[in-house]
């Protein structure tokens, strides 16, 4: 239950940060793909995974490909997670009504709703680059700030926890 | 002198009675498990039986609905009140820092013992691949945030499996860490404990339930409390409230039936003043001899004043005829001692209550019977003969007609079950059931004590109570598993994690560090069960050199055994009410027996028998319309040794009369009936089931008798 709320906070950022840089803060890109690299403290190598995202009919498909297949496939009605090899997790608004807030900033990002994404983040130009620290509490929780670089095709989420995510975005 | 003596002493008595009452006061409990027994049965559970009983009497879990911030800032001012209230010792509401702390780290020493319920399962059961896909979501997936800071050390992240397991489970908490609960409707509700003082007062308890659920309901949120003391206090309220009405309103009846028989205002005043005598002469004999008396004693005690009064009256016809005290003096003092055999009798029954209304009725009857005989005043009271009321309304032929009544006999059914004798306190009913619905719990569940030789034992004992429930039952053993589960747990891990080399290579874990199977230190385990968030499970090293904790399970997939028992208080109240009912009705044949016996030094056997039977026969009638209201309970039988010997008082003064009954006598007998039904009718009104069932036992009961008495022993004398 913790795990899916923050899980969707990362969709939530990383699409917010999209929507910043591809379309100077309007819309985000409806599909593409993605490499993510996650750094962990004391492992020298990150640990790389590829896959694809699509939005569309109200429906946010986020695909891993390598190195193992699994979908996140999130509506304003449930959210699905299916993994490979493991029972599919539903996840509605009945039985996890929280989750749903996210997915509401989840949306609003993806509709380009600039007013929603700068009462959740506090914004700062640094150079070419952006920082967005998190004013909401749930997230600030999980993420202590995101770097977006090389025109938003570049995202560095700096955990709490010392670790890292390094995400690069393509049309 | 001799005359100064018997015109004031009834003074003196009162005088005296108040000094000593003053010196001496009496406490008056209210509540109804004071006078049950502590321990009802022998079992080798007491001691924890008792402990258990105390943790629930000491306890208010109340469930606040807060889904929205505005409902949150309503739910800390509660808190707030909670905690200034003075009423609680400690209000538990969220997982304090400093607890979380050393909760996690306990954990942290038991790293590679503790297991989720799934890894648990799944390593059981062998499915290697469902944890490996697992991990691999969790390490790749470019959402997850399970910490993989300890993957050389626990690469496959069961500990943290478990630590996120445990924190959204049971324990959830919002982000402040207070306790919440959020159903499948979308509702979400706080949960808070609150531990009560000793000896607070109930009224502040039940005022502060009844402002926060109003505060709350005018807010649109739902507010919800279950408390072993809010149903208590709210009972006693109830008791006392209807005591006080039902009191007032029977005294009231009675003084106008005497207003209307009695020549003047003055001859009330004498009535009362040997009402008063009598009953504060016992009250202040008690108070030298315990400190307390409940009010059931005192209720059921009072009825003393019926017996009383009906001397007074018997005495108060007689003067009208002259030497009265002459005339009444035989049936008196017969009816006097076969009212004192069958309380005395009833003092063996070992129930406080009926041992103190026992000895609180000779006393006072002994004092009344005193007055009527001796206080001079009272031979001038007179009763008008002049009042036209018919009396002789029934006759022998239609008297028949009451065996009908005997057709209900299938119907007479005793039912021994306490729950029946709960008041019906239907909001504090309706919030139990909703707060089970939020717990998930069944109303088919109970509590279960377990126990065991050692900590260790005890938690042995819990797995083994709770391995056949299909759903989790929290308890003691959700936070710490046994050292043989434990000791299973860290072989299943490294077993595992041993056969997954070339997996781990995949992760470029290569070499994975071994953890070291920690043996959980006595201080370190002292430290963990003093956590507050236990205390709801735990419950310690008890005086019979056992361990403790308590769970609530399902009552179907229980089994117990010398480990783990149900905690049944109500069943053994319930068993113990019935050996009660029954040890007194055994006691009611012996006195029956007795002052048979006794009678029959002083009347032909025929009239011996007959005297006993009208009231006999005039219980059992009783039991049967009392049985076609409800089922019957302890205080129907209780309530029939006042049917019995009011009943015999009656038939005592028909038999002894005078020959030919004169209009004042028969009236006297009338006006004793009648006052003693207007005091037990109210009664019947009560939602009290205990004070119901009494009155409506005794008011069916004296109606047969004299109806019958009336019909019949009118025409022997």
């Amino acid at each position: 239950m913790v795990v899916v709320s923050k899980q969707l906070i990362y969709i939530v950022i990383s699409l917010l940060i999209c929507g910043f840089v591809n379309a100077e803060m309007v819309f985000p890109p409806k599909s593409g793909t993605y490499v993510q690299e996650r750094f962990v403290k004391d492992i020298a190598d990150g640990f790389r995974s590829s896959g694809s995202y699509s939005y569309k009919d109200g429906v946010l498909n986020w695909q891993q490909e390598k190195p193992q297949e699994s979908l996140f496939q999130v509506s304003n009605i449930q959210v699905l997670q299916k993994v490979n090899g493991l029972p599919d997790q539903v996840y509605t608004y009945e039985s996890h009504p929280h989750i749903f807030s996210f997915i509401d900033i989840l949306f609003s990002v993806i509709k380009g709703d600039e007013e929603k994404i700068r009462k959740h983040f506090q914004v700062k130009q640094e150079n070419k680059s952006l920082i967005l620290k998190p004013k909401n509490k749930n997230i600030g929780a999980i993420v202590r700030r995101i770097f977006v670089a090389e025109n938003g095709r570049k995202i560095i989420i700096h955990n709490n926890n010392g670790g890292r995510t390094q995400l690069s975005i393509q049309n | 002198m001799k005359q100064t003596l018997s015109r004031f002493f009834p003074y003196v008595l009162i005088v005296t009675s108040l000094v000593v009452l003053w010196l001496s006061p009496l406490q008056i409990q209210s509540n109804f498990t004071d006078t049950l027994p502590k321990s009802v049965t022998d079992s080798e559970w007491e001691a924890g039986y008792q402990k258990l009983e105390q943790h629930l009497q000491k306890q208010v879990v109340f469930a606040v609905e807060a889904s929205t911030q505005e409902n949150s800032q309503l739910l800390t001012e509660f808190i707030q009140s909670l905690s200034t209230s003075n009423l609680f010792k400690n209000v538990i509401y969220n997982l304090e820092d400093s607890e979380k702390k050393s909760l996690f780290a306990f954990y942290e020493s038991l790293k590679g013992q503790m297991l989720s319920t799934e890894d648990r399962s799944l390593l059981l059961s062998n499915q290697y691949e469902k944890i490996k896909n697992k991990r691999l979501a969790e390490v790749y997936s470019p959402f997850g945030m399970m910490p993989l800071g300890d993957l050389k050390s626990d690469p496959f992240g069961f500990h943290n499996r478990f630590l996120k397991d445990f924190a959204s489970g049971q324990f959830a908490q919002d982000a402040e860490g207070r306790f919440k609960i959020t159903q499948k409707k979308g509702k979400s509700y706080y949960i808070v404990r609150a531990i009560i003082k000793d000896n607070i007062d109930e009224k502040k308890l039940l005022k502060l339930y009844g402002d926060c659920k109003l505060r709350f309901t005018q807010n649109d949120q739902q507010f919800l409390a279950l408390a072993a003391q809010l149903y208590l206090a709210k009972g006693n309220q109830l008791a006392m409230t209807e005591a006080s009405v039902i009191g007032g309103l029977s005294l009231l009846l009675i003084l106008l039936i005497f207003l209307y028989f009695f020549k003047n205002i003055k001859q009330l005043y004498y009535v009362i003043i040997l009402i008063s005598t009598s009953v504060l002469s016992a009250l202040a004999l008690f108070s030298l001899l315990q400190s307390n008396v409940h009010i059931i004693s005192l209720i059921f005690s009072v009825s003393i004043i019926g017996l009383v009064v009906d001397y007074a009256i018997h005495l108060f016809a007689h003067n009208n005829d002259g030497s009265a005290v002459k005339k009444i003096f035989k049936p008196m003092t017969l009816a006097l001692i076969s009212t004192c055999i069958g309380y005395v009798l009833l003092y063996v029954s070992g129930l406080k209550v009926i041992q103190d209304t026992a000895l609180f009725s000779v006393v006072g009857l002994v004092v009344g019977y005193v007055c009527v005989l001796f206080w001079s005043p009272l031979k001038n009271v007179q009763i008008k003969t002049t009042t036209n009321v018919k009396i002789d309304f029934i006759q022998k032929k239609h008297l028949w007609a009451l065996l009908v009544i005997l057709l209900g006999l299938p119907f007479v059914k005793f039912v021994d079950d306490v729950e029946t004798l709960r008041p019906t306190l239907q909001q504090l009913y309706s919030d139990e059931q909703a707060m089970q619905s939020i717990f998930g719990i069944s109303n088919e569940s109970g509590y279960y004590l377990v126990k065991g030789a050692s900590v260790d034992q005890l938690l042995l004992a819990e797995e083994k109570f709770k391995a056949p429930f299909e759903d989790p039952v929290v308890s003691l053993t959700s936070f710490l598993p046994s050292s043989q589960q434990r000791t299973q747990n860290w072989q299943l891990i490294n077993d595992f994690t041993t056969s997954q080399s070339v997996f781990l290579k995949e992760l470029q874990l290569g070499s994975v560090t071994s953890l070291q199977y920690n043996d959980l230190g006595q201080k370190h385990l002292d430290e963990f069960l003093k956590l507050e968030i236990l205390s709801n499970y735990y419950l310690g090293k008890l005086n019979d050199g056992n361990y403790y904790s308590m769970l609530l399970a399902p009552l179907k997939e229980a089994v117990t055994s010398k480990q783990a028992n149900f905690y049944d208080r109500l069943g053994d109240y319930s068993n113990y009410f019935k050996n009660l009912r029954q040890k007194v009705s055994l006691i009611y044949i012996i006195a029956l027996l007795t002052i048979m016996c006794f009678l029959m030094l002083f009347m032909p056997i025929k009239k011996a028998v007959m005297v006993l039977m009208i009231p006999a026969v005039s219980v059992l009638f009783s039991l049967i319309v009392c049985s076609l209201i409800g089922p019957l309970n302890i205080f129907h039988t209780l309530a029939v040794i006042l049917v019995f010997t009011l009943g015999l008082d009656y038939c005592l003064f028909f038999i002894f009369a005078e020959q030919k009954h004169t209009n004042s006598v028969r009236l006297s007998v009338f006006i004793s009936v009648l006052t003693t039904l207007s005091g037990f009718a109210v009664l019947v009104f009560s939602s009290t089931p205990a004070i119901q069932s009494f009155g409506a036992m005794v008011f069916f009961g004296l109606c047969f008798v004299y109806l019958i008495a009336k019909t019949f022993l009118s025409e022997q004398a």
